[in-house]
């Protein structure tokens, strides 16, 4: 449950640009790991492969199950046990928390039932539950729109919850946020982690939060995994090895 | 260990939407327009609309009590049963009169399933009650109404169908003007294609323009003598005459209000139906939201051809298709008229959508519709509505004129009348055309400002 098993995988989009290069890697159950590199590395890349959302080639497993050719009905499968949370949040602003957070419960209801809006009891007590694990049920009924944007985050997380994940994406999702909403979100997903044991894959711009936040840290750079270990580990030779120059300021968070 | 307690913050209560008044309301009014054109009534169908009532408030998550049930299926047997006992005692055709005095028994069932709702949420409004009462009521006078005007409910009521001749005539029109609508729609595509649209199009004007001049024979004497007879023209047409015979012999008579209804109902039959329609097909006619290529391509080509035809085309076809004057003939070609607008503009604004909600519906696994439906539809929502109405404008002015052509309402009055050189009775007509589509267009420029 939440394992995640890359095997010679590559990406190529269309157009012919290969962004992630023969990446072979395991990720166990429960892990809390965290990816960086340079803008461009392909960290948005590698998280998307795992949900299939990019055309990739090689092996992916998720949970025994193979991503790389799977039908349309197997990727929904695949991606209904695979929260993401983005960094420009994604939150539909015209709806409300409520249905934002539902909208992580459509692929566990009937089509007609969708089609209708008429949404299972349990499934609006889940949405709700989620939104009470980031502490924002009190804005359940207010519009998405109408939120700040540590508040959004939240909203976004608890559409990935309401999903009951084994494995949660998270895509730069503090890169928009000042460094004390930061933490928070960051506090949230490693809390989530470890009280519900879902494996988290992180992808993040500043090295102190990974540093703070992070067990593994995986280092990417142009498509290849050039570090991949205890986050311990990090001195400033890999991180050469990951940035391709020594530590600046700006690569801290505070 | 958990460091949070979610039992220690407090969950709001769900507060009222105007959607869940309106559900009730949009049930009702569907129902009894299905059972307008159905015909015969009674308790059988009484039961009928207080079940589906019960499932629109099932739906809206206003009450789920099998006793609200009872109470519904229970004004529903009533409320039909004084409906057929009050048409089983008509004496001639139903005309408007009939129809508001058998609709007083919706009036009553629309009273009861207000009462329903408001036992079963206080927090609204008392007034939903009233609100209930006259939308069921308007609901079933109109269903009536319009099954009257189709010639569903009495032969009394059927209209005499055109000679062949016509037929086949309007036909060749309708074949002929479809092919040039499709070979403009085939032409902008391969000019697109070959990215030459400036020179076609330029081309095009040219062409049409020395036509169109060569055609209409411009002249502005014609104007300056028309002018000169302005007075001779105004004497013609004031004052107004409200009344008039509808037949030789016979008394006068105001003769306005029942083809205007008609055209009313032509109208919302058509922007109803017809953006309806368009809302599947307008996120298949934009690449954010299509499912393939393929289905973009084909719902772009449908709706390139349907927009090159004109309304009164529309009606002259559908005119022949089931009968000259029928007014079904003219809520088809307003479908159509009203589709074609509807799925253009939608489409447009579905272009510049915000992805983000659509991949992170896709990222959890949504099937495709469901993405439409929770990520993409709520983002045009607002501009669904304004359009809407706006066509609902439209079509009111459309389908008078369409009515010229044979597709029933007033403009077919107001060619009758035409012909007969009854120009101060055409006056009557024109200024009842008129207040009221000042009167629509007041209202739907309030709501529009009100919903979006
Ligand atoms: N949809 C796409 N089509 C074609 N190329 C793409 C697409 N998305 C990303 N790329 C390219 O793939 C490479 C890796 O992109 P990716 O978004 O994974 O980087 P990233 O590490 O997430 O960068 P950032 O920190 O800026 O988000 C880049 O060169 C990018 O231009
Ligand atoms: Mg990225």
């Amino acid at each position: 449950m939440g394992s995640i098993e890359f095997t010679n995988t590559s990406v190529t989009y269309p157009g012919g640009l290969v962004a992630l290069k023969d990446v072979s890697l395991s990720i166990d159950e429960g892990e809390f790991v965290v990816v960086v590199g340079l803008s461009g590395a392909g960290k948005s890349t590698m998280l998307r492969a795992i949900n299939g959302l990019v055309p990739v080639s090689g092996s992916v497993m998720v949970d025994g199950r193979e991503v790389v050719g799977a039908s349309q009905s197997e990727l929904r499968a695949i991606r209904s046990d695979v929260g993401m949370i983005f960094q420009t949040f994604n939150l539909v602003n015209r709806s409300r928390v409520v249905n934002n957070a539902l909208m992580g419960r459509l692929s566990k209801i009937p089509r007609w039932r969708s089609l209708l809006g008429l949404w299972p009891a349990e499934d609006k007590e889940i949405a709700l539950q989620s939104l009470e694990r980031v502490n924002i049920v009190e804005k359940a009924y207010v519009r998405a729109s109408d939120l700040s944007g540590g508040q959004q985050q939240r909203v976004g997380i608890a559409r990935a919850l309401a999903q009951e994940p084994q494995i949660i994406l998270a895509d730069e999702p503090v890169a928009s946020l000042d460094p004390v909403t930061s933490h928070m979100v960051m506090r949230d997903l490693q809390r989530i982690n470890r009280d519900l044991g879902i494996t988290t894959l992180i992808n993040l711009h500043f090295l102190d939060l990974a540093r703070q936040y992070g067990r593994r840290l995986i280092g990417l750079n142009d498509g290849r995994v050039v570090f991949d270990g205890d986050i311990a580990d990090v001195d400033d030779e890999v991180f050469r090895g990951i940035y391709g120059r020594a530590i600046t300021p700006d690569d801290l968070l505070d | 260990m958990n460091t949070f307690a979610p039992e220690t913050q407090v969950r709001p209560t769900e507060p009222p939407r105007a959607v869940r008044y309106l559900t009730p309301l949009a049930a009702g009014i569907a129902a009894t327009g299905v059972i307008g054109l159905a015909g015969p009534v009674g308790p059988l169908w009484g039961t009928l609309v207080g079940l589906v009532t019960f499932g629109a408030l099932f739906w809206a998550d206003i009450t789920r009590r099998i006793l609200d049930a009872g109470i519904l299926v229970a004004a529903g047997i009533a409320g039909m049963s004084y409906f057929d006992w009050v048409l089983a005692g008509r004496s001639g055709p139903i005309d408007f009169k009939l129809s508001l005095i058998a609709a007083v028994g919706w009036v009553v069932y629309g009273a009861g399933t207000g009462f329903v709702i408001h036992r079963a949420q206080p927090s609204y409004r008392r007034t939903i009650i009233g609100a209930q009462a006259v939308a069921w009521g308007g609901g079933a006078t109109l269903a009536l109404f319009t099954a009257t005007a189709m010639g569903v409910l009495a032969p009394l009521n059927a209209r005499q169908i055109s000679n062949g001749d016509i037929q086949e005539l309007t036909i060749g029109l309708f074949i002929v003007t479809g092919l040039a609508a499709a070979g403009v729609g085939l032409g902008a595509n391969f000019s697109f294609a070959t990215r030459l649209p400036s020179l076609f199009a330029s081309g095009l004007v040219l062409v049409v323009s020395v036509m169109a001049y060569n055609e209409i024979k411009f002249s502005t004497a014609a104007i300056a003598t028309q002018l000169g007879r302005i007075g001779e023209i105004a004497d013609d047409f004031w004052p107004p005459v409200w009344k008039w015979p509808k037949s030789l012999g016979q008394p006068d008579t105001f003769n306005i209000i029942e083809p205007f209804i008609e055209t009313l109902q032509i109208a919302i039959i058509g922007a109803v139906t017809g953006n309806l329609l368009a809302l599947p097909l307008a996120f298949y006619a934009s690449r954010m939201t299509a499912p393939s290529n393929v289905a973009y391509r084909i719902a772009k080509g449908f709706l390139n051809v349907v927009r090159t035809i004109p309304d009164l085309v529309w009606g002259i076809f559908f005119a022949t298709a089931v009968g000259f004057g029928n007014p079904f003939a003219g809520a088809l070609a307003m479908i159509m008229f009203s589709l074609a607008i509807m799925a253009k503009l939608l489409s447009e604004t579905v272009d510049a959508i915000d992805i983000g909600p659509l991949e992170a519906g896709r990222a959890a696994g949504a099937r495709h519709t469901q993405v439409i439906q929770y990520g993409a539809f709520p983002q045009v929502k607002p501009n669904y509505v304004a359009y809407a109405l706006y066509i609902f404008e439209l079509n009111i002015r459309a389908s008078v004129v369409i009515g010229f052509v044979g597709a029933g309402g007033i403009g077919r009055l107001l060619n009758e009348r035409r012909n007969f050189f009854q120009w101060d009775q055409v006056m009557a007509i024109v200024l009842v055309i008129f207040v009221s589509v000042l009167l629509i267009e007041w209202f739907s420029i309030w709501a529009r400002r009100k919903l979006v």
